[in-house]
């Protein structure tokens, strides 16, 4: 039985007047992936960033026991659009997090290897404007990989790519995470991806988000969606989302 | 590039040309204007030494010095200071109303506190020229690292930076586009400045105070000689920084129009 | 009709650069030195409407190169004026002559009030300030310094104002000015006197009478009549018992303090006669150091050597001599 990585208690937010998140409460298993679902505007992306460091909140949130504060490279955000440095390249982006911890020969042995790992070998000096949308996702989460971060975060990572490409790049991210075996925290609208990614779904209500339901995604993988336990599930979280 | 090359022949010849043209038909007093026929051979005379009391080159030397005295200055103040404004909001809001007040006053009007200041010496035209330059470069510095997108800042503490890497990392080779504006608008006005600058005699050297020699020795054409000079050196000094802006700014060829 | 205009409007404004025919008044331009003492003198008797029938109108410049960009100009008849700016212009091809001259020395190398003169070698390495180039002082003392094998910086201004401004701050070491700014430097205590400038060249040419040519041409009978007045001012200013005028004209026209304007006529000296072998010797030297500095050029832009006996007009000066007695019975003098 994993251990619980993170822990969220009554967590209220508000901006000014308007409250955005009405105590939520749940937790992540280690090396799980967990996806958070809800409609848009519900306050997702600012649950998100308040586990990454960049809101203040009312309530507990605990990594690994303790109390989350600042932004660190403990519980790396990957940003909607990725955010990767333009005056740097590739290999240079993914350099960032690490070239200041540790002796440079090793530092450029690990981003290389990270390169290697999201598929993205031999674009080492290509600068950001020169890749795919796709491409960059991938350095994104390369840079964001390197600093060995106890969570990953990520908002909705996927959502500016074409159809065809998503479904690539999810089949991608599973890869990597269960190679990596890192705790993902996934936000995403789109029940499709939910099910397809995630072992358990958070299923937020909207605006002021409150904790819907809590789904176990019991599912082989590498899965399939146009199966029929795919689709039931699916059926199940949409009756969830649209009350 | 061929074509470039036409172009600019064919532009240049013309508007000689009409000036020749111009003086010849209107003008024609020796005191008040020269055409290019005289003026091209005093050009030569000046430039190869052979002038009996102007030594062209020798006041370009000097007027460089100036302008570098001036200009790095400036370029050091400008970009310390417009770092730290943009950064720190409390020292943009103290220095912020003094710097408003003093930026509208021009460069020229400088001049008798810095002779008063300096006296006459390389160092009061030196003052003109920092005067110049150093708005511009502190104006468009600052607006840089104001402008640098929260977002890159946020990746850089997601990732664990520190302050200073924050600093050193993300928000200089950020604003670098914006800083290297500042420093070609701020050379621009500076060389511009190197005149008005020269012009109250700080030295017996300085292209500036020579065109007003000129002046006195009723010698339009070395007045324009001198002219053209001090044109081409600002020509060639934007150049120069052109080139150093798109080498440090490599990353940004694939973005923006240019 | 629009083509016409573009073609007929220049012609039009070069006309109004034209020549000058009959005349209402005359225009001279001067210094603020009482070198020009004439001058003043002329004016002030009401001679001008007098003797000539029309008044003189005056012009004050800080110093003689600014002030011949304006003669070069067309925008005076006469001048009173060193005798070095007109060289540029007339090598240039302007059409000028001096036709007398107004005085000779009257200038002193003045120093702030610490400054050790030993000797002419205490003036190396310092820094010396006087009028613009091309002025007689600038020539006097380059060529001086030169010829002393002197290694001085020369820094110039346009006049006296700024020369004083400069000693006082202690910008320069020295000063190279003519009457009445040495005078009135050290009444004020920022100056003392160094040397004369007759113990630099003797007899040196100082300023002098300058006309258009076009305004002798056109207007001779008054040309001679001026000059004659001139001479005669020049004759009455230096006579003692007119001294408490003099003091009092300069003091009006210099702005000057009585203590000053009383130590007329100081170092200057008020000569007339153009034809004088020794003034001209010395003008054909202020010539040759004008070539030699690269001052006077011609309309291509080539130094040339100017001859002075040909910028005197030494012939209007004999024909005013001769009719000096009757103008001054004129004017009811002796």
């Amino acid at each position: 039985m994993s251990s619980e990585i993170l822990l969220v208690s009554n967590l209220r937010k508000s901006f000014n007047d308007l409250l955005v998140l009405d105590s939520l409460s749940f937790s992540v298993k280690e090396g799980e992936f967990f996806c958070v679902l809800g409609p848009s505007g519900c306050g997702k992306t600012t649950l998100l960033r308040i586990i990454a460091g960049f809101e203040d909140y009312e309530g507990e949130i605990l990594l690994k026991g303790e109390k989350i504060k600042k932004p660190g490279s403990d519980r790396v955000l990957v940003f909607q659009d990725y955010a990767l440095f333009p005056w740097r390249t590739v290999i240079g982006n993914v350099l960032f997090g690490i070239e200041s911890k540790l002796p440079k020969q090793e530092a450029l042995k690990i981003a290389k290897e990270m390169l290697k790992l999201v598929a993205l070998e031999g674009f080492e000096n290509h600068y950001p404007h020169e890749l795919s949308g796709g491409m960059r996702q991938r350095v994104a989460l390369a840079r964001a990989l390197v600093c060995d971060p106890e969570l990953l975060l990520m908002d909705e990572p996927l959502s500016a790519l074409d159809a065809q490409t998503r479904m690539e790049m999810q089949a991608e991210l599973v890869k990597i995470w269960q190679r990596t075996k890192k705790t993902i925290v996934y936000v995403t609208h789109s029940i499709e991806e939910a099910v397809f990614l995630a072992d358990r779904i958070l299923i937020l209500s909207k605006r002021p988000a409150k904790v819907r339901a809590l789904l176990d995604v019991k599912l082989e993988r590498p899965r399939n969606r146009f199966d029929a336990g795919f689709t039931e599930i699916s059926q199940r979280v949409y009756e969830f989302l649209k009350d | 590039m061929r074509s470039r090359l036409a172009y600019t022949i064919a532009s240049i010849s013309i508007f000689l040309l009409v000036w020749e043209t111009f003086y010849y038909l209107f003008i024609l007093d020796p005191f008040l204007l020269a055409p290019p026929s005289k003026v091209i051979p005093a050009f030569v005379k000046l430039i190869s030494f052979q002038d009996p009391s102007f030594k062209m080159p020798i006041d370009a030397i000097f007027s460089l010095y100036h302008y570098l005295l001036g200009f790095s200055i400036a370029l050091t103040l400008g970009i310390s200071l417009g770092l730290f404004m943009g950064y720190s909001k409390r020292l943009e809001n103290i220095l912020s109303p003094i710097i408003e007040l003093i930026r509208p006053i021009p460069p020229i009007a400088w001049i008798p506190i810095s002779i008063l200041l300096l006296k006459l010496t390389h160092a009061a035209a030196g003052f003109i020229i920092f005067v110049g330059a150093f708005f511009p470069i502190l104006l468009n510095t600052r607006h840089g690292v104001a402008s640098v997108e929260k977002k890159f800042v946020e990746v850089a503490l997601t990732l664990g930076a520190s302050k200073l890497e924050i600093l050193r990392k993300v928000i200089i080779p950020a604003s670098m586009p914006s800083m290297f504006t500042g420093i070609r608008v701020g050379s621009g006005v500076a060389w511009m400045c190197v005149v008005a600058a020269e012009l109250f005699g700080v030295s017996s050297y300085g292209l500036g105070y020579q065109i007003e020699i000129a002046r006195l020795y009723h010698a339009p054409e070395i007045v324009i000689s001198y002219m053209i000079c001090i044109g081409l050196i600002g020509y060639a000094l934007d150049n120069v920084y052109k080139f150093l802006e798109r080498r440090v700014l490599r990353w940004r060829r694939g973005l923006v129009v240019e | 009709m629009k083509r016409l205009l573009i073609i007929i409007l220049p012609i039009l404004l070069l006309g109004c650069v034209g020549e000058r025919g009959a005349i209402e008044e005359i225009r001279v331009s001067h210094q603020p030195g009482w070198h020009h003492v004439a001058l003043f003198l002329i004016i002030e008797k009401g001679w001008d409407e007098k003797v000539l029938g029309k008044k003189i109108v005056t012009t004050s410049f800080p110093s003689g190169p600014s002030q011949m960009e304006a003669f070069a100009a067309k925008q005076h008849d006469i001048a009173y004026v060193g005798s070095a700016p007109p060289l540029s212009i007339i090598s240039r091809g302007f059409d000028a002559k001096i036709v007398a001259i107004a005085n000779v020395e009257g200038s002193s190398l003045v120093s702030i009030p610490e400054f050790e003169f030993k000797s002419i070698e205490s003036l190396n390495g310092k820094r010396i300030i006087t009028f613009p180039p091309g002025s007689v002082q600038w020539t006097i003392l380059s060529s001086w310094l030169k010829e002393k094998g002197i290694k001085a910086e020369i820094v110039t201004a346009a006049g006296t104002a700024e020369i004083r401004e400069a000693l006082k701050s202690k910008s320069v070491d020295l000063a190279f000015v003519p009457d009445p700014a040495p005078y009135v430097m050290v009444q004020d205590g920022s100056a003392k006197i160094v040397m004369h400038s007759r113990e630099m060249f003797q007899t040196h040419p100082c300023c002098v009478v300058l006309m258009n040519g076009d305004f002798v041409k056109n207007n001779r009978e008054l040309a001679v009549k001026f000059v004659a007045l001139h001479i005669i001012a020049s004759e009455y200013a230096l006579k003692d018992e007119n001294h408490e005028e003099i003091v009092k004209i300069l003091e009006k026209w210099l702005k000057i303090e009585k203590s000053v304007a009383d130590k007329f006529p100081g170092t200057t000296n008020l000569k007339t006669d153009p034809r004088d072998e020794t003034w001209l010797r010395g003008l054909q030297m202020l010539c040759d150091s004008q070539f030699e500095l690269g001052v006077t050029r011609d309309a291509d832009g080539k130094a040339v050597r100017l001859e002075a006996k040909n910028i005197v007009d030494s012939e209007l000066y004999s024909e005013a001599l001769k009719i000096v007695p009757q103008i001054k019975k004129q004017l009811g003098l002796e």
